[in-house]
C-alpha cells in the first residue's frame, strides 16, 4: 500500500503551484472510484453519506496537500482522510449499524458476505475492511484509526470470528 | 493471526473493487473547493481589468491583423478549400498571460506581426481574437474554465505537416498556449 506514484506527485505539485482546476480534476478522477468504494463500506452502503464523505475528503486533502510528506502513497493518505471523514459523519449521524433504508447503493451489497460485513460492529468492520479487503498492514491501520497495532490484530481476529460464525450459521439454515 | 485467512473468508480480498461515483459529485466537489478558495478559477487578469481594456485589446488585435492581412488581400485572401486549416488558440493553465495591460497590447501586436510576416511570405491567413464572455446552449464543457479558445487563425497549407509547422511558429505556442490544428471540412 506504500507504492509511490510519480504521476500523483507531479499532479499534486502542479496543483499546489497554481491551484488549477485541471490538475485537481485529474487527481479526483484517478482516486475517487477507490475512495468512493471505501466510503460506501464505511457508510453502510448509503450513497448520500458516501458522497458527503468524498466531498469532505477532497476539501481536507486540498487544504493539506502542502503538508503531505510523501512517506506513503497518495492513495493511502487519501484513504486515511476517508476513514476520518467517515468516522466524523458517523458520529454526527449516530448511525453505526446497517439498516435497510440506508442502503441506497444496492448493487454494492451484492453478496451475503458483503451484507454481513455491513452488519459488523463499526470497529470490527473498519479493521476488517482495511486489512482483509484493502490490504493495509496493521501498522498502517494503527496510524489511520489511532489505535495500537495489537488492538488492530485483536479486532481483526474478532471480526473474522464474528463473520465465520454467521456464515456457518447461515449455511446450517 | 495477522495474515492467515481461513477458507471461508478468502472471498474477502475479491471484494476490493472501485466504484464510479455519480458524475454530479465531481462538479459538487469542484464547486465547494472554489467557494473555499482552494481552487483558483482561471482569470484573464489583464483582460478583466475592465471593459475598456478588453475593447482596446480586441480593437488592437483586429487592427494589427487587418493591417497585416488586408494589405495584400487580393493576393493572399483565405478561401475555404480543403487546404484551409484552422488554428484554434487555446488558453489553458499553462498559458503565461501578459503581466500588464501594456504587455498584453504588445503581445497582440506580436500576434499580428506574425500573421503579417506569414502573409508577406505567401501564406494566406486570417485571424480572429475572441472576447472572454461566453454563453452556452446546454451546460458548459467540463473543462471550460481551464481550456478556452481565445481566438483562431485560418491558414492555407498544402497538408497537415505544413499547417503544424506554421502553428509551431505562432507566438501563442511560445507563451505556453496550446494550438489545435484542424482541417476544415469542405462539403
Amino acid at each position: 500500500m506504500t507504492k509511490l506514484n510519480f504521476e500523483d506527485r507531479e499532479l499534486v505539485e502542479k496543483f499546489l503551484r497554481s491551484r488549477d482546476e485541471s490538475s485537481f480534476r485529474q487527481l479526483y478522477r484517478l482516486h475517487t472510484p477507490a475512495l468512493y468504494a471505501l466510503a460506501l463500506r464505511f457508510m453502510s452502503g448509503s450513497s448520500a453519506d458516501a458522497e458527503d464523505v468524498i466531498q469532505e475528503t477532497w476539501i481536507r486533502a486540498a487544504e493539506r496537500f502542502s503538508g503531505f510528506r510523501w512517506e506513503s502513497s497518495l492513495r493511502t493518505w487519501l484513504c486515511g482522510i476517508v476513514i476520518n471523514c467517515s468516522r466524523d459523519l458517523q458520529s454526527k449521524l449516530k448511525r453505526h449499524e446497517i439498516s435497510p433504508e440506508t442502503i441506497t447503493h444496492q448493487n454494492f451489497i451484492s453478496s451475503d458476505l458483503e451484507r454481513l460485513i455491513h452488519k459488523l460492529p463499526a470497529g470490527y468492520r473498519e479493521v476488517l475492511v482495511l486489512h482483509d479487503i484493502e490490504g493495509y498492514t496493521h501498522q498502517e491501520i494503527s496510524v489511520h484509526l489511532g489505535i495500537q497495532e495489537g488492538t488492530s490484530k485483536s479486532q481483526l481476529f474478532q471480526a473474522r470470528k464474528w463473520l465465520r460464525e454467521r456464515l456457518q450459521g447461515e449455511n446450517h439454515e | 493471526m495477522n495474515d492467515h485467512h481461513s477458507e471461508d473468508l478468502t472471498e474477502l480480498r475479491s471484494l476490493a473493487h472501485e466504484i464510479q461515483a455519480p458524475a454530479e459529485l465531481e462538479e459538487r466537489v469542484i464547486s465547494s473547493l472554489k467557494k473555499k478558495g482552494l481552487i483558483h478559477t482561471p482569470r484573464r487578469k489583464t483582460f478583466l481589468k475592465g471593459v475598456a481594456a478588453i475593447a482596446a485589446c480586441v480593437i488592437l488585435f483586429s487592427a494589427g491583423l487587418l493591417a497585416g492581412l488586408n494589405r495584400s488581400q487580393s493576393r493572399n485572401q483565405v478561401t475555404l478549400t480543403e487546404s484551409t486549416f484552422v488554428l484554434f488558440l487555446i488558453q489553458s493553465p499553462s498559458y503565461k498571460e501578459a503581466a500588464t495591460p501594456e504587455l498584453q497590447k504588445q503581445r497582440i501586436i506580436e500576434y499580428g506581426n506574425w500573421a503579417r510576416k506569414l502573409r508577406t511570405e505567401g501564406t494566406p491567413i486570417n485571424g480572429v481574437k475572441l472576447q472572454d464572455q461566453a454563453s452556452f446552449i446546454g451546460a458548459p464543457p467540463q473543462l471550460y474554465e481551464s481550456y478556452r479558445i481565445a481566438g483562431y487563425f485560418l491558414i492555407e497549407a498544402r497538408d497537415f505537416e505544413q499547417a503544424l509547422a506554421i502553428a509551431k511558429t505562432c507566438p501563442h505556442a511560445r507563451y505556453g498556449g496550446e494550438i489545435e490544428v484542424r482541417r476544415i471540412h469542405k462539403v
